[in-house]
């Protein structure tokens, strides 16, 4: 059956940019639907301010329908699309010394069908709060360029090769940069991790 | 991109906290991504591209215009129109340069002896700056 977005994922983000590139705003349309979820997480994960996130996010988008040009074949689509969004988000969050984080929860509230699923559902709504909260301070101590390191090696599970030209960072750099944050999520989420 | 799975985490930095870190991670909650973020940038880019079109437009007017201007001034086939020119527009208020688009005789004798070529040392003054200030639209 046929994606409802119209978005066919035979299309790769790379024609997607040269279609761009020419001043198609449909293929536009179709990256942003790809990529927006993606874009948001790791600017909200880089900034903490989802107003914030947002803007950064249109703006990236923004940013590669005017400068689709500059993009050449050999640098990874995904790679150059991630790498205008933190850009992007670190111009943004520049002089912003307070990392705060304003989360919005995805999905609905389950139907409970007994009492006992309220409790539980209570007591894992409470523990994801405190872990929502742990992950948070851990997060608020890295640097901004730390953060979004530590978002793409663990929430989006990508290599340090992969990750390299995104930060625009030696592999051997980013390895240290990764080493140092571990040490301190580490720390910062044993509290939680032992309750 | 995201083909790693958790239980394959690079090699280099898999150390044993890695798993307990991303295992952590991995259970906080996923923020709901804003609805209307296409929207706001289509809205954008049409904004653009309406500005886009609305300065090549004028650029393109004025340059219709000075091209006009200039064919009017070298054509050696009008001379009616460039006496309407010297005669009917031109207007000198007190003996001065000439005022607005007219051109006196004086510009208009070296278009006996040369050719239908636009040159710009023979545009009058006036025609000059507009052409100067033209020119630096274009660069813009």
């Amino acid at each position: 059956m046929a994606d409802p977005s119209g978005d066919d994922p035979a299309v790769d983000e790379g024609l997607l940019l040269r279609r761009i590139r020419r001043g198609d705003v449909q293929a536009l349309s179709l990256l942003i639907r790809r990529y927006q979820q993606r874009l948001f997480h790791l600017t909200l994960r880089v900034c903490g301010d989802a107003t914030l996130a947002e803007e950064a996010t249109v703006e990236s988008f923004y940013k590669i329908w005017r400068n689709a040009r500059q993009w050449r074949d050999e640098t990874g689509p995904s790679a150059w699309i991630c790498r205008i969004a933190v850009r992007t988000v670190l111009d943004l969050n520049r002089g912003r010394r307070r990392w705060r984080r304003r989360t919005r929860i995805a999905g609905e509230a389950r139907e409970q069908d007994s009492a006992s699923d309220i409790i539980q559902d209570l007591i894992e709504r409470e523990r994801q709060e405190r872990l929502t909260d742990a992950v948070d301070r851990a997060l608020a101590v890295l640097k901004a360029e730390d953060r979004a390191l530590v978002h793409m090696y663990y929430f989006e599970n990508m290599r340090l090769r992969e990750i390299a030209p995104i930060l625009d960072a030696s592999q051997d750099a980013l390895k240290m940069r990764l080493s140092r944050a571990r040490q301190k999520l580490k720390d910062l989420l044993e509290d939680f991790d032992n309750e | 991109m995201n083909d790693n799975s958790h239980s394959n985490p690079e090699p280099e930095c898999g150390e044993p906290d890695d798993l307990r870190i991303r295992e952590c991670l991995a259970r906080s909650p996923v923020e709901a991504v804003p609805s209307g973020i296409e929207l706001r940038v289509l809205r954008k880019v049409k904004q653009r591209r309406f500005a886009e079109r609305a300065v090549g437009t004028g650029v393109a007017a004025a340059l219709l215009a000075a091209v006009g201007i200039g064919w009017q001034l070298h054509s050696p086939q009008s001379p009616e129109i460039a006496g309407q020119s010297t005669r009917g527009v031109q207007h000198r208020p007190s003996g001065g340069e000439p005022v607005g688009f007219g051109v006196n005789d004086a510009d208009l004798a070296p278009m006996a002896a040369s050719p239908p070529v636009a040159s710009f040392a023979l545009v009058g003054r006036n025609q000059l700056a507009l052409l100067e200030s033209l020119k630096s639209l274009v660069e813009e």
